[in-house]
């Protein structure tokens, strides 16, 4: 387990401390009582064989019979769960108070043997199982004692862990929804713990810095915009009221025409930039995606145009538009997308060569595929077509066009939640089908 | 027709003047929120052209106060961003149209008549009729509660015709609008979208309806 919680690694250390506290105690306690009960058990034994000895010795003097003399002498004290054998000088045994004569199993009882002084030995035997059955039994509670204490320290730690968690638990649900909804507001609460506010006022500063960047990410956008579209509405603009002049040369006019529309491509440049910052920067509006768009009418919108741009290619366009074909995006960009696809596939045609524009729609996805029957795209330059900025060697020799480029219109694909992606058509040329989730009317 | 223009850039204003200008109309200059706040409520204007982004403010500012003292002047404002967030707030503010820079001329002078022709009749936000609700604020239609998604152009076909409900709009008039520039073009595309959104507004079941006058325009009207 890689990701154990501190919680349980607490409650681990915590039952491991009491285990080691209760064995410690237990083993400790049986130990002692133990040696005590053995020691006590030796003396006891030791006392009843020199009483035995003494009053067999006492005895024996008037009985002059060693076991007669034993006999009467056991019978007189009592002998307190000691068993006495007495063994005359040729150790032969004489006299035993145990019923199960030789029966002594030397492993269950301890014995001590006194000499006695005129020849001849006693010795008293005790069974060792009371002082086992009693070490036993200490044993036994001990271990329920440890059961006990062992599952009261662990519902405790358990209760106190989680309680004193609690603040990191909330710490890093409300730093979740900030993430979500990146409204800042502080982290830290006044009764947090020591450690969990510290956590809380380091985040606390790092949501502080990322709220300025946010800010300066945002007058940025905003400020940008406005400095870069004020002069671009002038160019355009006087563009415009010139060409709107009558008497203008007509090779004037030519020149004039074309800086409009570079004024036009500069513009969507602007905008895909200013939507791609804002878009990945995570700054973006989320109503901003809303707007119903339909393709359909965009690819029709953009026709006039190019074939006015491109006069003798009105005959080589083919055009495949549905009455409606609905996602939810910034028009102005998915215009400019599907410009760039368009005007890519004149650019890279020659006369008489088929630009087929393809709009389709089904309930999860709609498509619009630019083909054409040129060239091709080089297997070479497949790969890099979606690079920034990058144009192929033939559009560096001889086109100076600003467009949009496949890659920012890949990037304003893929903020839509799409893609644009590179093959080769069936009319022999390339085809880039731009691919965007499709608009399902709410309810 | 007198229009005021409230803009700081001066290229911008000269481009502005001589097109106006051109166009048969007096345009009067304020390049500070201050300023024009005081040219606006000392003189009669037909439509206040209005920079969002000024030197000394925000120009919905500048829409605000003129509400707030009973000014009804149309204002069309300029701005650099034109998202849903802003628009609804620029409505709130009092503002009536909004144009994002940069801007085809032709579509300004188009959007200045059109504003001058609505004048003293607000254009309605939200209109309800047989089961159909069109917000115009919110930009949402409903047909008993189920959203049906319009494109900016359709909306902005169907705030033209409402906004003059029951008068005639000249198809003229609307191409100049929609299609500033492209009128040609946009002939064609014109009797698609209005087929779409007299569709979408389900003219058959009732509701509203858009109605062709031949030889003259359209009309927005409750269906009969």
């Amino acid at each position: 387990m890689s990701q154990r919680s501190l919680a349980a690694r607490l409650l681990s250390l915590q039952l491991l401390l009491v285990s080691i506290a209760i064995i410690l105690i237990a083993v400790s306690t049986v130990w002692l009582t133990d040696r005590l009960l053995v020691h006590e058990e030796g003396k006891a034994l030791a006392d009843a064989a020199a009483r035995a000895a003494a009053g067999i010795a006492g005895e024996w003097n008037e009985e002059k019979d060693l076991a007669r003399a034993a006999r009467s002498a056991t019978e007189e004290s009592p002998l307190l769960g000691h068993e006495i054998d007495v063994f005359d000088q040729n150790r032969h045994l004489v006299f035993t108070t145990s019923r199960r004569l030789g029966s002594a199993d030397s492993t269950r009882t301890r014995q001590h043997a006194v000499r006695l002084p005129q020849g001849g030995w006693v010795i008293a035997r005790v069974s060792t199982a009371p002082r086992r059955r009693a070490v036993a039994a200490l044993l036994a509670v001990l271990t329920a004692v440890s059961l006990v204490v062992f599952t009261l320290t662990f519902a405790a730690s358990r209760i106190l862990a989680r309680r004193e968690l609690k603040p990191l638990a909330r710490l890093a649900r409300e730093a979740d929804q900030l993430a979500r909804d990146m409204r800042i507001r502080p982290l830290r609460k006044d009764d947090d713990p020591i450690e969990v506010g510290t956590v809380a006022t380091a985040f606390d500063r790092l949501l502080a810095r990322l709220d300025e960047f946010l800010e300066s990410e945002r007058n940025f956008t905003r400020d940008a915009a406005h400095e870069l579209r004020t002069p671009l509405t002038v160019i355009s603009g006087e563009l415009e009221y010139t060409l709107a002049d009558q008497a203008l040369p007509s090779a004037h006019r030519a020149h004039l025409e074309s800086a409009r529309s570079q004024a036009r491509a500069l513009s969507d440049l602007v905008d895909a930039l200013l939507f791609l910052r804002s878009a990945e920067g995570g700054t973006a509006n989320r109503e901003r995606a809303g707007d119903p768009v339909n393709l359909a009418d965009v690819a029709r919108d953009l026709i006039p145009a190019i074939q006015s741009e491109n006069p003798s290619r009105s005959a080589d366009l083919d055009l495949h538009l549905p009455d409606e074909a609905l996602v939810a995006g910034d028009v102005e960009l998915l215009a400019a997308a599907v410009r760039n696809l368009m005007e890519n596939a004149i650019k890279f045609t020659g006369d008489r060569q088929p630009v087929r524009v393809t709009v389709a729609a089904d309930a999860d996805w709609v498509r619009v595929a630019v083909e054409d029957g040129g060239p091709g795209i080089p297997a070479a330059e497949a790969e890099r077509v979606f690079d920034p900025f990058y144009r192929g060697a033939e559009a560096r020799a001889t086109r100076s066009g600003l467009g949009l480029g496949l890659s920012l219109a890949r990037r304003v694909a893929r903020a839509h939640g799409g893609e644009l992606r590179l093959d080769r058509s069936e009319l022999g040329g390339a085809l880039l089908e731009l691919r965007l989730p499709a608009l399902r009317s709410r309810s | 027709m007198n229009v005021l223009l409230v803009e700081d850039s001066a290229p911008t204003r000269d481009l502005l003047s001589r097109y106006l200008g051109e166009a048969g109309m007096t345009a009067t200059f304020a390049s500070r929120l201050s300023t024009g706040l005081e040219r606006a409520m000392a003189g009669e204007f037909d439509v206040i052209v209005l920079d969002l982004m000024l030197p000394d403010g925000d120009g919905l500012d500048l829409c605000r106060r003129l509400r707030a003292a009973g000014n009804s002047t149309p204002v069309l404002c300029l701005t650099a961003r034109a998202e849903v967030a802003d628009r609804v707030e620029g409505l709130d503010a009092g503002a009536d149209d909004y144009l994002k820079k940069p801007f085809a001329l032709a579509e300004l002078s188009a959007r200045i008549r059109a504003l001058a022709r609505r004048r003293g009749a607000p254009p309605p936000r939200i209109l309800e009729a047989a089961g159909t609700r069109i917000d115009f604020t919110a930009r949402r239609l409903q047909h008993s509660g189920t959203d049906v998604p319009l494109t900016d152009r359709e909306w902005r076909l169907l705030e033209m015709l409402a906004a003059r409900g029951g008068r005639v709009v000249e198809r003229a008039e609307i191409l100049q609008a929609l299609w500033p520039g492209a009128e040609q073009a946009g002939a064609d595309s014109l009797d698609v979208i209005l087929g779409r959104v007299r569709r979408k507004l389900r003219t058959e079941g009732g509701g509203f309806g858009i109605r062709t006058i031949r030889g003259a325009g359209l009309v927005f009207e409750p269906s009969p």
